[in-house]
Parts: structure tokens; sequence; C-alpha cells
């Protein structure tokens, strides 16, 4: 954990006793400009790695059915150089990009009915890996037939659902349930799930870490920090969401044996409510997003998700935010959503998400059309506009390629990342042996592979503390019996936990009313 | 030895190993408070088990840890005073 840097560092701190420790010397940027490496254990993911193998053991999606033409599809995930199409039959391909006879790329290969053909000798490929055919001459089909069954392309088990591909990339007998949460992704009547894909040009945890990093949006997403007015759709405020910007005070709770956190967040609307928002984080790269849109003014218990959100590494030093934007009127009660922002590499919550600002984003392209992705942020067009108004986006890929944790300095407020951290790392060590892969596919499958889930938005009447301290103390309670709520229900499933939920929501309510003074 | 104080009937103690110098403390008392109640400063950053600036080593003692970073490995031999209380008897710092 602690870098030989750090270390030092600290041995200077600790002899100096009475003086300042090296690292606080005032203009003294000299003594701080080594730059460690990056911790490789959590953040590499190539073949063979610790977290590499640990992603393996689960489902990912890749890509996005829209990205699947009449040519095959080229990806890197993981590490791995990857060719996805859809064959003639429906089938879904996920191959090793290089034709195992001698390496051509397969992004140039022929879709066939059943599989794909190599361009350069023809070897055709079924979604399996199995070579179906190898195009020997005339009178020699016997001995194309034997070296046919001599080989095996690399392929990888996919499927689509809802406008993503999902592959399995780990050992054919070892694969877990695809996890479908809460059996329905908890998607109303009359709402959809719809897909998305937004790259980032930066290592998979630091993305993560932005999801489990609750505080940031009070200051990244917030118009006070928008310079000279130059106001872009990034800020909660623009779109109507001030209640995003008030800091939250945020509770983390290890949940489900420790293959998931909660992350449960109070947030005073005004003086009559208060908004406890629970995102859900489950390993190793999953995140469940409550109401990003709410605006506090109606009570409204247990709403659930608005974001599926998987965070894909395409190798160690870019990554993909891959999931579905759940639209309609049952979770989106301000009818605010936009659907026609939400696909490839676009998404409607707030600008600043991609390298490509909606104005240029759209401007000669439609949601539908695989647009080319800007790779060097600083030679974007639009880039002092971005330093004007910067995004998630711009703040994520600019903590360095693969953020040095070695050098970060961490607040009490970065203690859901921080924890989630320690969980992967317990997760790939073995140290907490009920996160390993294994033992997540077997706890997915006592549950038929449909497990609750803790997210939840929900805005409870609750008048103001009568002091500062009253207030602290009443959205401590209650964001800490939120939690424990959705840790008691977990015995029930559907409409029966659903009830159970809102039910001790309303009695907590009570609880507290009762016993805080307003 | 002077500096025991009798805050507690539970009798949690912590010994500094280069001086011999004792403080006794509650359960609900963190490490760090303690020992700034003898006049000891370790440096701190984050106060919350997050960063490690605190880390410090020990020779004996339960201590129930609270942080976010150390391994189960490193909790036997460091702990980060800063989140960290002890669960019984007395806790000897490598101090």
């Amino acid at each position: 954990m602690t870098s030989k840097q750090e270390q030092a560092e600290k041995k200077v701190g600790a002899s100096a006793g009475s003086t300042t420790p090296k690292k606080l010397v005032p203009y003294g940027g000299y003594y701080t400009n080594k730059v460690p490496g990056h911790d490789p254990e959590l953040t590499e993911v190539g073949p063979g790695t610790p977290m590499g193998e640990y992603m393996r053991g689960f489902w990912h999606p890749v890509c996005m059915s829209i990205e699947l033409t009449d040519t095959p599809k080229f990806l890197t995930i993981l590490g791995e150089e990857l060719v996805a199409f859809r064959d003639g039959s429906g089938s879904v391909g996920v191959l090793h990009a290089h034709c195992v006879h001698r390496g051509a790329s397969l992004e140039y290969g022929l879709i066939q009915e059943h599989g794909i053909k190599c361009c350069y000798h023809g070897m055709v490929f079924d979604v399996d890996g199995t070579c179906l055919n190898a195009p020997f001459p005339k009178g020699e089909e016997a001995e194309a037939q034997k070296y046919a069954c001599s080989i095996q392309q690399g392929a990888y088990k996919a499927f689509e659902k809802n406008g993503l591909v999902f592959a399995y990339m780990g050992a054919p007998d070892k694969e877990p349930p695809f996890p479908e949460w809460e059996s329905d992704f908890t998607v109303a009547p009359g709402d959809e799930l719809v897909p998305y894909s937004n790259f980032q040009h930066c290592n998979w945890l630091q993305v993560q870490d932005n999801a489990a990093d609750n505080f940031h949006t009070a200051e990244l997403h917030a118009s006070k920090n928008v310079v000279g007015g130059h106001f872009q759709g990034t800020t909660f405020d623009e779109v109507g969401s001030p209640t995003m910007e008030v800091h939250p005070d945020m509770q983390f709770v290890p949940i489900h044996g420790g293959r998931g956190l909660a992350c449960s967040g109070a947030r005073r609307v005004n003086n009559d409510k208060l908004f406890i928002r629970v995102q859900h984080q489950v390993l190793p790269n999953l995140s469940l997003h409550a109401y990003t849109s709410e605006d506090g003014s109606n009570k409204k218990l247990f709403s659930r998700f608005h974001i599926i959100r998987w965070t894909v590494p395409v190798d160690d030093f870019n990554s993909k935010m891959i999931g579905w934007r759940v639209m309609g009127p049952g979770i989106d009660t301000r009818g605010i959503g936009k659907k026609e922002l939400v696909g490839y590499e676009s998404i409607d919550f707030l600008d600043g998400q991609v390298a490509l600002r909606r104005a240029e984003r759209f401007a000669n392209h439609t949601i539908n059309d695989i647009v080319e992705i800007p790779t060097d942020h600083r030679a974007r067009s639009n880039y002092k506009m971005a330093q004007y108004a910067p995004g998630d986006y711009e703040a994520i890929i600019s903590q360095r390629p693969i953020a040095i944790h070695a050098l970060e300095n961490p607040t009490k407020f970065d203690a859901g990342p921080y924890l989630f951290r320690k969980m992967l790392r317990d997760a790939v060590r073995g140290s907490n042996p009920a996160a390993s892969a294994e033992a997540f596919s077997e706890w997915l499958k006592e549950f038929n592979g449909a497990p609750n889930s803790y997210c939840s938005g929900n805005v409870f009447e609750l008048p103001i503390g009568a002091t500062t301290e009253e207030e602290v103390a009443q959205r401590r309670f209650v964001a800490k019996g939120v939690i424990a709520i959705l840790t008691e229900s977990e015995q029930h499933k559907g409409k029966e936990r659903s009830d159970f939920v809102k039910q001790k929501m309303e009695e907590l309510e009570q609880t507290a009313k009762a016993q805080f003074k307003h | 030895m002077n500096n025991i104080s009798t805050k507690s009937p539970e009798e949690l103690v912590i010994e500094i190993l280069s001086t011999g110098q004792k403080v006794t403390l509650t359960r609900a008392e963190s490490v760090i408070d303690a020992l700034a109640g003898i006049g000891i400063e370790v440096p701190t950053s984050c106060q919350s088990g997050l960063c490690g600036t605190c880390k410090t080593r020990y020779i004996s003692g339960e201590v129930d840890h609270g942080d976010c970073i150390l391994s189960d490995e490193e909790h036997q031999e460091y702990l980060t005073p800063c989140v960290s209380h002890i669960k019984g008897g007395t806790l000897v710092l490598d101090l």
C-alpha cells in the first residue's frame, strides 16, 4: 500500500520532529517533483494480471448493438484485441481479432450466414471459434477438414440485451449467471432501458472512483465554478437539480458480504424536505444510480434505478462507461430526460461526459451515428470552452492516464472511492473470499441471478433541525436508517419488498420527527 | 507513569515504547486524541483512515482499526491512530 516515496517522506517528517516535512515546504515543488508508479494491482487489467483475472470472472458490456453493422467492429476490451459482429443467422460473435491461421485481423473479414471469414486465406470461424471451413484446393477437402478441426479461433460467449452487447471473457467452466438486478433492472411499466456508451481516455479505476465520489457533484457540477458565465450544460443548476449541488453528508456501508457498497447521501432540499440518495456500487465495475434529476419537490420513497453503468476497461489507459439510462415517466418524475441525447458518445444528464461536447457531437451527426472520438483532449477545438466549464470527462481523464494513488492526499469525503478500492483489493487478493469471482457467481445463483439492490432515491418530509447539531444528527440518523431498512428488506422480493421498504421508511420519518428538535 | 489519567474504569492503556509513558483512554476515544492529550503529535492529514499519514507501528495490543487502506496483514503490525480504537488491555506503540 505504501510507496517507497511515501515511506521516505514519512521518515523525513518523523525524524524532523519540529521541522517542516519536505512535502509541506512553501515553494517546495522541487521536493515533490518525482512521480512514482501507479498501483498495478488495481489498475492493470491485461491477461494474467490480478485485476484482469478478477474482471474476467464477470459479464461486461463490450459495445452497443448499433456498432454491429455489415462490417465487423474492432474492439479492445481488457487489453485484448477483438472483433464483434452479428452474423446472418443473428448470432453475435466476439472473437480474438487476429486470425489463428496467420494473424490477419478479422475486422477485414466477411460476415457469413454463420460466423466470419478471414479476408486473407478464407478460413471461416463460427461465433464459438470453431473453424467451419478452410478453403483448400479441389481434391484436398479431407485435409482441409482435418486442418479445420485442429484450430480454434479465440472466442467469447456473447449476447445482446436492450441495445448492448455483453461478453464473458473468463474460463468457460466458470461462467457466472448474467446478473439481472431486481429481475428487471427496476424498470417501471412504460419505462425503458436506453443504451449508451461513453469513452474515457484513462484507466478504468478513476472512472469507477468517480461513481463513488458523491462529493464532487457539489463542486465540479456547480454553476458557481463556471468561468465568466460560459455555461455549457455541465452543472446541475442549469438542468434544474440544485439539490445535487448541495454537499452531501455521506454514509458508506459495505453490503452483500463485501460484494457491494451502499453510498447513502443526505441533502437538505429546503426547510421541509430531506433527500436521501442511495447509490449502489457493485464489484468490480458496476454502479446503480438513483434519479439524477431530483428536485425534491415531492415526497418520494424507494424510487429506483436511473442509470445502470459498467466501467469497462478497454486497456490500461482507456475505458468505456457503458450501460442504460432508464427513461420514462415512472423514474423521470420531472419528465426532463432527453432520449435523443442518450447513445453512442452522449448522455442527457449533463454535458462534459465525453471528449465531444454536444455542439460538436451533433454538428453533423445524429444520436444514431458512430462518430469519431477525439483522442487528445488538449487538441480539441473547444479546449478553452472545456476549461471554462469542465465536466466529468475533463476532471477524470486529466488525473493522468492512470491516476497515481501514492500522490493523492485524500480528505474524509474521499471515503467512498477509498473503501471501494479496499473492497476490490480484498476481492482480488482473496482476503475477502466472499467477493471472489467464484463466490460472487455462487451468490448470484442463490438469487437465480436476480439479486436485490440498495439503489434508491428518497425524499422525506422532514423539517430542518432546530440547530445545526440537530440537523446533522437527524440527517445521519435518516441516511443510516435507510440503509438499515434496505438490509432488513433483503429477505423479501419484488412488490412485497417494495411495500415493506416504503412502510419502514414512513416509520423512519415519524421516528425522526419525534426524535429531533425542529 | 505520571501521565496516567483516570478517565475510564475499563483501564484501556496506551504505552509509548521509547519512553514508557502511559495514558488511559475510553473505547470511544481515538488513539490520536489520547496521544494528543499527553502532548504526542502524530502527523495526520485525512483524519479518516484513508491516507496513511499517521500510520504507526505497534508492538502489542488489541486494535479496532477502522481504516480503509491497510490490509489484514498490515493490521497485525500497523494502525492508523486517527481512526483506531483500543479493544482491550494495553496498546504498546513504537513511538
